[in-house]
């Protein structure tokens, strides 16, 4: 949106003054009336959240008058399909409906209130977690570490079938020498 | 059925607000079924306006108008939360209503920052009474040429 206005440009005095007295009683007979019908609480709801739409049927203009059956609907109170005209018209004249919409706007506030907060927080709460994560991982390296190290010998235990193991030392020379067998896989060398 | 024609003169002047209305010589018999003429030229001066001047402008005025006509009664919740989405940019004019506007007595800074510049309001609001006038005053007879109304938006 252009926001680029200066509110000292123009003299504060003509600006308060400036009622638009001269058209106020075009507004001066609205009052409230009796319906019978009410839109329901998620018509009421939608309109709160701004999503409850004009007939889609009557393009860019308003439903109330596309054409004269309409129109009689809306003189009636009758409105087997309620567009956001006729329920911005319905609450403006119904107290009933008035405090609903009320308690809806106060609780929709304080959920966009709560929302505007949230993400501060939630971004204070990743950083924590993140580096409560790293952290822990660091830790449980070190633990293996220090758990695994004296466990394992630098070289695996040689495990010779005692068949083989008889050839090995029948094969071997009798000068008593100390000799090494290596394995890589069971049962062969 | 009085008050419900009243009420359908005053849906037609939301519908100028929000840019759904229909041409005035659409809907003149129609809003002025309880023989109050007067008062449909009156919105019909608006609607026109909107078509000829700066249609922001037009709808800046009506907003004002709502927000201090449309109820007696002052609502500073209502005022808080609509002020606050209007400095924040999260509210569009299509997006309002009368029943919205009632009671928040927007200042003219308000409108300003919705409608996106700033302007004279006096002068505007003499342009359209100049206009109704215009229209409807120096001549009886139905003063919108209907070949030239055109609602393209």
């Amino acid at each position: 949106m252009d926001t680029k206005y200066s509110p000292h440009q123009l003299p504060e005095d003509e600006l308060h003054q400036e009622k638009l007295s001269e058209f106020a009683e075009l507004l001066a007979d609205l009052r409230q009336l009796e319906y019978h019908d009410h839109p329901s609480e998620d018509i009421l709801r939608a309109y709160v959240a701004n999503r409850l739409l004009d007939d889609p049927q009557a393009g860019r203009v308003g439903a109330t008058f596309r054409d004269e059956q309409a129109f009689e609907k809306f003189l009636r109170g009758r409105i087997p399909h309620w567009t956001r005209s006729d329920v911005a018209m319905h609450v403006l004249t119904c107290s009933v409906c008035q405090q609903y919409v009320m308690r809806l706007r106060a609780s929709r506030w304080q959920l966009l209130s709560l929302a505007r907060q949230r993400p501060k927080e939630e971004r204070n709460w990743l950083r924590r977690f993140a580096l409560g994560a790293l952290a822990s991982a660091a830790t449980a390296a070190i633990i293996a570490a220090l758990w695994l190290w004296p466990a394992s010998p630098p070289t695996p235990a040689c495990w010779i079938e005692e068949q083989c193991w008889q050839q090995v030392v029948q094969g071997s020379p009798p000068t008593g020498g100390i000799m090494v067998v290596y394995r890589t896989s069971r049962g062969r060398f | 059925m009085e008050v419900r024609i009243e009420l359908a003169r005053l849906a037609y002047a939301e519908n100028i607000l929000r840019c759904t209305n229909e041409p005035p010589e659409m809907v003149e018999d129609l809003l002025s079924l309880d023989g109050e003429l007067d008062k449909a030229r009156r919105w019909f001066a608006f609607a026109e306006a909107k078509r000829r001047f700066d249609s922001n402008v037009v709808r800046g005025l009506l907003v004002y108008l709502f927000s201090h006509y449309a109820s007696a009664e002052f609502d500073p919740r209502k005022r808080e939360q609509l002020v606050r989405e209007i400095t924040e940019g999260r509210v569009r004019m299509r997006d309002l209503t009368i029943e919205r506007l009632a009671g928040t007595r927007l200042s003219w800074e308000h409108i300003f920052r919705l409608v996106g510049r700033q302007f004279n309001p006096t002068r505007e609001k003499e342009k359209i009474k100049e206009l109704y006038a215009q229209l409807y005053v120096s001549a009886s007879a139905p003063a919108i040429p209907r070949t030239e109304v055109h609602y393209g938006y």
